[in-house]
């Protein structure tokens, strides 16, 4: 009974967000206040029963209902409950569920959050949102209905793919969704805007937090999958440039520009036009990361073409969308007025070169994803555009983007005193040669331009404190001032700390574990030991263990370091159930100076197995640099100035230092 | 009928929410400039501070000061009636309608729709509830329980591996269906069910490629029971080919499909398999595909047919066996020299002939049909062209 209802209330899901699109529309047009109204309740109940669909199919999933041909497909009895849990999303119909939960989780927070919002621009904003939901709702039902019965019941399901049977991939989907889908959000504000014909600054600050918090949970989304991608497929790297990583990652490029297009709008209501098109953008490049991941065109262009219900469906939704809001878009933009005037070198400008760059670099990773695809639905040749073209076109466009970084927040609006920035900066400076010069000393075999990009990642993490330092005016007021202008400091100011700082961490650990990474592969025997970045890794031997689903190989190895037993590591290799598959799970030691990190292989003829052993360094940089920046945008999410004009609030002025 | 009430409580809740708001008399203002004058007292507030702070200059703060006032301007006057409700006539002619067009359309179309796509009345069927209605003995994962603990007792009792080891396999559980038999094997003895099941749980764990140790098995059982060595057979058969041994492989399809009874099973797949491996024969001796084809073909003939590898009917010739092959072939020949007879202005066709007719050590025949191509292609120069270079190549003579 409990899946049927959830299929009900999926349906009833639809219908609401039907009404929420129609009803507010017309009230605002009407300027009718009641009418408008109608899409606050519309949006809270839609995320009621969308939660109630999802409730249902995971008790589905939970108790194994193998009636339900979703989780007959995806799910087996003896999994683990998380896996269970999990598997609601590990699948087709599930993740579109979320994905429609998430949009309808967005709306309603906009329903109960945006009270500082005017009326029409809210009721618009809510009409747009629910237009996407209908799309969605209308595709899961139609062509991936989760809660599509089978009756008989088969005894047992299909299985998780074991590769997903693992806790940082099970629990990513969530967070990558809520970037994703968080990105509707300002597209529904640049459309609203559009429609009602004004938008300003104070629209900048509206559609801020949303963008924040979208931006925050793609970081930490993207940043979870490669963690996962690091450990559980076995090869040490940390990014493929494979399209699902691609469909994720050009969102949170054009994310990362809108954040700072609104701003430069937010204050001086310039680049207006720019910011509403990147935010129809932004959601557009989100829509085509479902498309690529969900149409099936990524195993084959021609699989597409087998089961073409799906692909089609979400290849309307995107022409829908971003054809509409673009069209839209071209109608409207030449009544806009153009907004404040500024010098090339200013904060203005510095901001317009990160937009270019940021773009640029998001236009690049599109045609290395798209094209393969194009070429191979064109001519059926199949071609792979792997790291290397990444490499040498995507890199060289984020040196000028991380050189101009911490120079940006130096300047003065409207006109900056660029030779006073640079002196300002000295202390960066100086920190990038020292690190430099430390480099070069200690891995003088080369690469040669490896310092140089740790370098560049220390300059940025030197010139986020030295912003901070110059704020407070560190060095040049007394103790009790400093720390109390750093009290008083607002918290946005605090998450473009953490945030550029996380850059600069993740360049260098980027530029460090690219460069110096040690790599073994040999055959060993027990007994046998390696040397690897001064550890003494031994093979003591293997052993056969049943998990709850699996039968695993593990492996035993005992590392040392200047004699001392530091760590025992277990690499081992899985044989699951159901479906019999094999895994990888790698032995990591993890420390400050880099991952000693061991795989274990096939048994060689000679009774030895194959080992291969890696030393990343720094590696750890990369996800802890993307958690700082994921919690310096929590922090400027929490700054009290985005919720001004929330009636219900009672705003504190600030205290300013008597000077 | 439960189910009903939830669903109409459900519903009822729902269209309630959505239709209050219009129900409710119009109270505050609906076009206030409110929120935005907020916004930007608030900007003028931070602009405060920041000069205060000193991280200001004063005259730029002035200058920020003069835009955000201006920004206020305008919207104030973009809202002449900020403050007062906008009394607009016209919305009560919609709001009626809408509140009972929402009211009605809802649950009517919610229940349709349910109807329409849902299983209204099937019962959920978790499976706790599944296994309960079976009776205890059937439950298989209780049995398997009991030998299991019984194994880790005795881990000698090589029966106890022999009946588990089925088991596993149907559950599904290869690997431990393997290292079972493979105990019962080293405890009780070899017998043709052990190696075969020892086998299949291997080819399953590896997908479908039959690892070393299966081949073993499966040899052995050969040896022990030939009575029973159909299925190692086309296992073995299967092995070669996956080793890249395809031509092996297809004499060993080739007999099992001679000694098969016609109403034999599995007659079709291994048919299936070596249709399939026509392709792979066709195509590697010829080099990579379409380049060595050509390349054979010699440069005169750039014009013929496409290479072997694309031909289906190519690969099923590949398929036959040397008897069958040679008829096709001239069987293939006879019609295109009946063909040509007729229609003797085809040069690809003549150049397919004399090619055909060398190639099959007919060179009688050859010369024959290079006499009858220049008669039939007087007109045809280009082709007549074709047909001479080819002689020459061939060393047909003049």
């Amino acid at each position: 009974m409990i899946v049927e209802f959830g299929h009900f209330a999926l349906i009833l899901a639809l219908l609401v967000a039907v009404a929420q699109v129609v009803i507010p529309a017309i009230g605002a047009h009407l300027k009718d206040e009641r009418m408008m109204r109608v899409a606050d309740p519309a949006a809270v109940s839609q995320l009621f029963l969308i939660a109630i669909a999802f409730f249902a199919l995971t008790h589905a999933y939970v108790t194994s209902d193998f009636s339900v041909l979703n989780v007959a497909e995806n799910s087996h009895s003896t999994k683990p409950l998380i896996y269970k849990l999990a598997g609601v999303w590990g699948n087709h119909e599930g993740s579109m569920l979320l994905w429609v939960l998430i949009l309808a989780l967005f709306g309603a927070a906009v329903a109960l959050f945006g009270n500082n919002l005017p009326l029409t621009l809210k009721a618009r904003v809510l009409s747009v949102q629910a237009s996407i939901a209908v799309a969605f709702l209308l595709f899961s039902l139609l062509t991936s209905n989760p809660f599509t019965r089978l009756d008989p019941a088969p005894p047992d399901g299909r299985g998780l793919n074991p590769i997903l049977q693992d806790p940082a991939l099970a629990f990513h989907p969530p967070f990558l969704y809520m970037g994703y889908v968080g990105f509707s959000i300002a597209f529904s504000f640049a459309i609203a805007a559009l429609i009602e014909g004004r938008i300003d600054a104070a629209w900048a600050r509206w559609v801020r937090p949303w963008t924040l918090a979208a931006w925050m949970f793609l970081t930490i989304g993207i940043a979870m999958g490669s963690w996962w991608a690091y450990y559980e497929l076995g090869w040490g790297g940390w990014w493929f440039w494979d399209p699902v990583e691609n469909a994720s990652f050009m969102p949170w490029l054009a994310g990362t520009a809108l954040l700072h297009s609104a701003l430069v709008m937010e204050k001086r209501e310039a680049l207006k036009i720019w910011t509403v098109l990147l935010a129809i953008l932004t959601f557009s490049l989100s829509l085509m990361g479902t498309f690529i991941v969900r149409s099936g065109v990524l195993t084959s262009v021609h699989s597409f073409a087998v089961d073409p219900a799906r692909g089609v469906f979400i290849l309307a939704i995107l022409v829908l969308f971003t054809g509409g809001g673009l069209a839209l878009f071209a109608l409207r933009s030449k009544d806009m007025q153009a907004g404040g005037l500024f010098q090339p070198i200013s904060r203005e400008g510095s901001l317009v070169l990160n937009n270019l760059l940021l773009v640029t670099g998001a236009a690049t990773v599109l045609v290395g994803t798209l094209y393969p695809m194009a070429l191979e639905g064109l001519t059926g040749e199949k071609i792979s555009v792997g790291p290397p073209f990444f490499n040498m076109t995507f890199g060289p466009l984020m040196i000028p983007l991380l050189v101009a970084l911490p120079i940006g927040p130096m300047l003065a609006w409207k006109r900056g005193d660029f030779a006073g920035a640079m002196q300002r900066l000295a202390f960066a400076f100086g920190a990038a040669l020292v690190a430099l010069v430390a480099v070069f000393a200690a891995e003088y075999r080369g690469p040669w331009l490896a310092p140089f990009g740790i370098a560049l990642g220390v300059y940025v993490m030197a010139g986020a404190i030295v912003e901070w330092a110059n704020r407070v005016k560190f060095g040049s007021a007394k103790s009790d001032e400093i720390i109390r202008r750093a009290r008083n400091l607002p918290r946005s100011a605090y998450g473009t700390l953490l945030a550029h700082f996380g850059i600069g961490m993740l360049v260098v650990g980027i530029v460090a574990t690219s460069a110096y990474r040690e790599e073994h592969i040999q055959a060993m025997k027990p007994g046998e030991q390696i040397t690897v970045n001064g550890y003494d890794v031994t093979f003591v031997g293997l052993e056969r263990a049943r998990g709850p689903n699996y039968v695993e190989d593990i492996a035993d190895f005992n590392v040392k370091r200047g004699g001392e037993t530091v760590a025992r590591l277990t690499p081992s290799k899985r044989l699951y159930d159901a479906p019999p598959q094999t895994t990888t799970e790698s032995g990591i030691l993890a420390a400050w100076r880099g991952d000693l990190y061991l795989v274990i292989g096939d048994p060689q003829p000679n009774g030895g197995y194959a080992v291969r052993a890696y030393f990343n360094p720094l590696v750890r940089f990369i996800w802890l640099g993307a958690l700082i920046m994921f919690i310096g945008g929590g922090i400027s999410l929490s700054d009290r100035r985005l919720r001004v004009g929330a009636p219900s609030r009672s705003r504190q002025p600030i205290a300013v230092p008597a000077e | 009928m439960v189910f009903w009430i939830l669903v109409a409580g459900l519903v009822a809740a729902v269209t309630l929410a959505i239709t209050r708001p219009l129900m409710r008399p119009s109270s505050a203002a609906t076009d206030s400039a409110g929120p935005d004058i907020a916004v930007y007292k608030d900007q003028l507030k931070e602009i405060d501070s920041d000069e205060a702070r000193g991280t200001l200059a004063p005259a730029e703060a002035d200058s920020a000061r003069t835009e955000i006032g201006r920004r206020i301007l305008r919207v104030s006057q973009d809202h002449p009636k900020a403050g007062k409700p906008a009394r607009d006539p016209e919305r009560n002619r919609f709001v009626v309608p809408v509140s009972i067009a929402t009211a009605i359309a809802l649950p009517i179309a919610s229940l349709g729709l349910y109807l329409t796509y849902g299983a209204p009345g099937m019962p959920a069927q978790p499976l706790s509830e599944r296994l309960a209605q079976a009776s205890d003995a059937n439950k298989p994962n209780d049995l398997v329980a009991k030998v299991e603990e019984r194994l880790r007792d005795h881990p000698e009792d090589g029966t106890g591996w022999d009946v588990i080891a089925p088991v596993y396999y149907a559950m599904g559980r290869y690997a431990d269906a393997a290292t079972a038999y493979q105990n019962a094997i080293r405890l009780i003895g070899e017998s043709p069910k052990r190696l075969q099941g020892f086998a299949n749980a291997r080819i399953h764990i590896e997908n479908g490629v039959v690892p070393e140790d299966a081949r073993k098995a499966l040899e052995r059982i050969i040896v022990l029971a030939p009575d029973h060595s159909i299925e190692p057979r086309i296992w073995l058969a299967l092995a070669k080919e996956q080793d890249g041994r395809v031509s092996d492989a297809a004499a060993d399809y080739r007999k099992l499909i001679a000694e098969a009874p016609a109403d034999a099973p599995w007659r079709k797949v291994i048919e299936e398999r070596l249709a399939n491996i026509g392709f792979r024969i066709g195509s590697p001796p010829a080099g990579d595909g379409n380049q060595g084809a050509a390349g054979n073909a010699g440069p005169a003939s750039t014009s013929a047919s496409p290479p072997p590898a694309a031909n289906p009917e190519a690969a099923a010739v590949m398929a036959m066996n040397p008897e069958e092959r040679q008829a096709f072939i001239a069987r293939m020949v006879d019609s295109l020299a009946a063909r040509l007879k007729s229609d003797g202005n085809d040069a690809a066709g003549w150049v397919k002939l004399i090619r055909a007719y060398q190639v099959l050590g007919r060179r009688d025949d050859a010369i024959k049909a290079l006499t009858d191509a220049r008669a039939n292609l007087k007109g045809n120069q280009d082709g007549l062209a074709e047909v001479e270079h080819l002689a020459r190549q061939l060393g047909l003579g003049s």
